[in-house]
């Protein structure tokens, strides 16, 4: 059986640029919870209130540590209200858990400036019972340790790392070589080991006085006892140089860190200029429908005098049809007048050509003469100026100015959301400025320095190291020697003491063993899994499998055999996320994965795969994306049916921000 | 590893290297003191050495006994 850990809900108060309270909602289990935002907009500081939420951790660049000082919100600080608070409502191993953890500023203070300013509380309340300091402690323990949160909560630098601990297996980190052991329950036994390991030297110091209280073996208890100093000191000296050792390494690494950022100025120097494109972009446009407008508004008035315009046309309209209906009444008596005055001219039929009788000439000569009355009775004719007056009025009144109000307001719509965009990209193009020039070269010259002279530290504690454990060694074999000639000559009691040594190191070799055999069981099953995960991200069909070392590195292997020496950043990208989800898999605790930025450096084609496959890497995910990695109508489609909740962070100033719970066909 | 589940896997491969003098019923009480007991070294040890003891002179006993 394995603990599952099920995030439910997310509730912030005054954490980064989210002021006041705001609530995020996790995906159920095998479903995904997207979360939008550009950047600078509180994506990581979402990553790190989760965080803080669990562990009361908050992570900034470089694994440092983030003041909590400057964490909470600037705009509520501004105001005087201080501090900041997570709660969080998980269930763990069937029991439903309310985390309520923040920091307020001591009693004393008024005005806080620092972090020791302020006190953090915690209060946990299980299945609605508030539990206490001791099993607070051990209920926080058993759900994530800071150890284990790295394989659940990670951005794109930690994925980094681990790509660099991927590529480079001899560098691997040995926090995060403890880490993968952690998760996959390996302390258990190593615990156990290690306390054997201390029972042992109790038991000889029990041989020891045993050995002192008689005079044949005296001798050789002072000698022992001259051997335990000499282990005692040596112990510690190797102790002292491996914290030191671990201390300076994390230092390597977080000045290597800092130094990958400088040389990522030119990166943002390129997010600046396609952001200062992106502006004139949106200028040029801004310009263009401003001038769509002014032609708009130049016809406007017309609207004010369109009734009347509207009962004009009618007027222009009867005058107009009353003219033609003339007209045509003119063509048709012109028309008949020319045949009669033929007919009568020819003697016949203008249509049939029959010769005219007498009586049908009179007829013919009757009708002439009431045309031409008719004609005479008749208006007279329009004035053809008139006329077209009247044509081109009815034409320049025939469009309504009415109808295009609705395209003004449109227009002026555009342009007010062009306008903040506008704003948008100048604020952030000031803040990227504001990076660009803290990472000066000054800073990258001291970093270096600083670099090399950690690097020459760590030579020198690592010869150190290597002198007190030869020397630790000799004292084990020494002390070995004297032990079993006391074991031949020793008291009674002697020998019962050595009867218990003896059981503690039998047992001691049998906890050695079994971490052996638990470790290349493991890395067995981390290796087959990250395989299988592999094999479905990568694009490249000639992959073969994953290869994995001592040290949990892996390597990736073609189908013929042969290990790929150099890999791409997808590549090993890929990896980090296959190794990720492997650990996850043969992990004690099935928990959610909370990813911020992952796709930022892949192409599409491994975007696609990884998003497909989001549901089966862990039990609950949860991506915080910015829009160039990744589209929403891409998610949707990608994901159908698997988006539990999506979110968009939305800018209100630059220390305010707004988390909005998007509509979906498919959500929960 | 917190669960009996665990517990038992890690016992069955502990059990699968066992040393012919020790028997399963110590591996698994020094098993179930490092899990109880993670953090308290001192109490976890002092729990250690009884169990050994206890190992041990029952050990004797049966010798004894046999003899």
């Amino acid at each position: 059986m394995r603990y599952v850990l099920v995030l439910n809900k997310l509730e912030i108060e005054d954490f980064g640029p989210f002021k006041d309270v705001q609530e995020m909602r996790f995906a159920k289990p095998g479903k995904v919870c997207i979360v939008y935002g550009e950047n600078m907009r509180g994506k990581t500081t979402l990553l790190n209130a989760i965080r803080y939420a669990i562990l009361g951790q908050i992570i900034g660049r470089g694994f440092r540590d983030e003041s909590i000082h400057e964490t909470g919100n600037w705009e509520s600080a501004e105001q005087g209200k201080f501090g900041f608070r997570t709660t969080l409502w998980f269930d763990f191993d069937g029991s439903s858990f309310e985390l309520i953890r923040g920091c307020r500023p001591r009693k004393e203070v008024k005005q806080p400036e620092n972090d020791t300013d302020y006190e953090e509380y915690v209060d946990i309340v299980r299945d609605g019972k508030v539990l206490g300091p001791e099993e607070r402690k051990e209920a926080l323990r058993r759900v994530m340790s800071p150890e284990t949160a790295r394989f659940f909560l990670f951005d794109a630098e930690l994925l980094q790392q681990y790509e660099e601990l991927l590529r480079d297996p001899a560098k691997m980190g040995r926090q995060i070589r403890e880490a993968i052991e952690r998760i996959l329950g390996v302390p258990v036994l190593t615990g156990a080991r290690a306390r054997l390991f201390d029972a042992e030297k109790d038991i000889q110091q029990d041989i020891n006085k045993a050995a002192k209280k008689s005079s044949d073996t005296n001798k050789l208890a002072t000698a022992q006892t001259q051997c335990f100093e000499i282990r005692t000191q040596a112990d510690k000296d190797i102790t002292d140089y491996q914290a030191k050792l671990s201390g300076l390494e994390d230092h390597q690494q977080s000045l290597r860190g800092h130094l990958d950022r400088l040389g990522d100025v030119s990166i943002l120097q390129s997010e600046r200029d396609s952001l200062k494109q992106e502006m004139q972009h949106l200028r040029d446009d801004l310009l263009l429908k401003a001038d769509n407008i002014r032609q708009l508004n130049a016809n406007l008035w017309l609207w004010v005098l369109e009734p009347k315009i509207e009962y004009l046309r009618g007027s222009l309209s009867a005058e107009t049809g009353d003219w033609l209906k003339h007209q045509v009444y003119l063509e048709m008596n012109k028309e008949l007048l020319g045949r009669c005055r033929e007919g009568l001219k020819s003697g016949t039929c203008s249509l049939c050509k029959t010769e005219l009788s007498d009586s049908a000439t009179e007829v013919l000569k009757s009708q002439i003469a009431e045309i031409e009355l008719s004609a005479k009775e008749t208006n007279p004719e329009p004035e053809s100026l008139q006329v077209e007056q009247l044509v081109h009025w009815k034409a320049a009144t025939s469009v309504r100015v009415s109808s295009q109000i609705p395209f003004l307001l449109a227009l002026l719509h555009d342009i007010e959301d062009m306008r903040i965009a506008v704003a948008e990209a100048e604020e952030k193009q000031r803040d990227l400025d504001r990076e660009i020039r803290s990472r000066d070269r000054s800073d990258a010259r001291k970093t270096w320095s600083d670099l090399e002279t950690t690097q020459k530290e760590i030579g020198v504690l690592e010869e150190s190291l290597e002198e007190s454990q030869k020397k630790l060694s000799e004292t084990e074999g020494r002390l070995e020697e004297i032990g079993q000639k006391l074991a031949r000559i020793g008291s009674p009691e002697v020998a019962f003491h050595t009867h218990r040594l003896e059981a503690c190191k039998a047992l001691h070799d049998v906890f050695n063993q079994a971490v052996v055999e638990l470790r290349d069981e493991l890395r067995e099953e981390v290796e087959k899994d990250a395989t299988g995960v592999f094999l479905r991200l990568t694009t490249e069909p000639d992959y073969g499998n994953l290869q994995i070392n001592e040290n949990y590195g892996l390597q990736i292997v073609h189908k013929d055999g042969h290990v790929i020496p150099v890999r791409s950043a997808g590549a090993e990208h890929i990896v980090a996320l296959s190794l990720i989800a492997a650990l996850q898999k043969n992990s004690s605790v099935s928990g959610p994965i909370v990813m911020d930025s992952p796709f930022g450096r892949l192409d599409s084609g491994h975007t696609d795969r990884i998003m497909r496959s989001l549901p089966d890497l862990a039990d609950q995910v949860t991506l915080l994306v910015y829009k160039s990695e990744i589209d929403r109508d891409l998610a949707i489609d990608t994901l159908r049916g698997k988006i539990g909740h999506e979110y968009k962070i939305q800018r209100v100033s630059a220390r305010h921000s707004v988390l909005l719970p998007l509509e979906g066909n498919d959500h929960e | 590893m917190n669960s009996q589940e665990s517990f038992e896997k890690i016992l069955a491969r502990v059990r699968g290297t066992l040393h012919p003098d020790v028997p399963q019923d110590l591996v698994r009480e020094i098993l179930r003191i490092q899990i109880d007991i993670p953090d308290n070294d001192s109490e976890a040890r002092r729990q250690l050495l009884v169990a050994i003891d206890k190992f041990v002179k029952d050990k004797g006993a049966l010798r004894a006994g046999t003899e």
